[in-house]
């Protein structure tokens, strides 16, 4: 099925995930998220920067990790943990998060600088940063 | 017994002499003089990160990258970084090297989420860089002509504080 971006934002209150399926995304040392799992990829199809991530404000903790494991499932790589964040500290950036399902539940941070040039790229660079700054790490628990 | 043709490397425009063929034993001892040349160069702190330099590029090379919608990183873009590489100074904590979707290559010191700095290179010899320390933050873009810029080093000292040697002792290549 098509994904199907809408302009219906995303609220301020809710809480926003994003699934971390690479080592490189988070940081054991500090217990932090890298920035890298913040870079927003462009889109042909939509002609824009966007950062694909899930609304869990109503999910439970479940609910939250089952959709995780659905997205590495679907691109057949482990689910290692999550970067929890809220919307509002995306909009507090300029940023803006639309409703983009399905797979439910899921939406795009949009608003990212465009251009190929240096100064967008550190601009994208810099708010990966800081999204990554605020983001809270929760790793995936495996049994010893 | 045949010879082979060899060129005076101090004199490129002159003449092609004949050179005895390298025997058995002489390919042996070169084989063994470049693998142990080899292993000395990446076991080393700038051989290591050339080894990071060259999976970010492979990776951008792979299927799955491909398959997302990332470029591969262009000659002109591995050159760039490469040369970057070389002026690092290794006083330095190693940089984590990482593609970027459009093929770009960036080498970022993380010592925490509000202590990190980015450089990202490209075809041209420029670098952008952005950087989030505490509170404040730095972006923009500096000509990179083969020296390490200053702007890098000033961001670097104020990420890691605790390293007193701003006299960055300049790398050996």
């Amino acid at each position: 099925m098509d994904s199907h971006r809408t302009d219906s934002a995303v609220a301020e209150s809710e809480q926003l995930t994003r699934f971390l399926l690479d080592k490189r995304d988070f940081d054991l040392i500090h217990r932090t998220v890298k920035p890298r799992a913040f870079i927003p990829w462009y889109s042909r199809e939509r002609s824009s920067f966007e950062h694909s991530v899930f609304r869990t404000e109503t999910l439970t903790e479940d609910e939250t990790w089952k959709a995780g494991i659905d997205v590495a499932q679907q691109r057949g790589l482990g689910l290692l943990g999550r970067a929890d964040l809220a919307a509002s500290q995306v909009y507090d950036l300029g940023l803006a998060v639309h409703v983009d399902e399905p797979p439910p539940y899921h939406a795009c941070i949009v608003g990212w600088p465009a251009g190929e040039d240096g100064e967008a790229a550190a601009a994208r660079k810099l708010l990966a940063q800081q999204l990554a700054a605020t983001a809270r790490l929760v790793l995936v628990l495996r049994a010893a | 017994m045949s010879t082979a043709l060899a060129y005076d490397l101090t004199n490129p425009e002159g003449p092609v002499h004949d050179s005895p063929p390298v025997s058995i034993e002489r390919g042996k001892l070169l084989a063994q003089m470049l693998e142990e040349l080899l292993s000395r160069v990446m076991s080393s702190e700038r051989g290591r990160l050339l080894a990071d330099l060259l999976c970010a590029a492979a990776e951008t090379a792979s299927d799955e990258w491909q398959a997302q919608g990332g470029a591969a990183a262009r000659f002109e873009t591995f050159g760039q970084a490469l040369a970057f590489l070389m002026t690092l100074p290794l006083n330095l904590p190693r940089p984590e090297i990482m593609a970027e979707q459009n093929g770009d290559i960036t080498f970022e010191w993380y010592a925490g989420p509000r202590r990190v700095l980015s450089a990202i290179l490209g075809p041209r010899p420029a670098l952008a860089y952005a950087a989030l320390i505490d509170a404040s933050t730095a972006r923009g873009t500096e000509p990179f002509l083969g020296r390490f810029p200053q702007i890098l080093s000033d961001l670097l000292t104020r990420i890691y504080p605790e390293r007193p040697d701003k006299k960055a002792r300049a790398i050996r290549r």
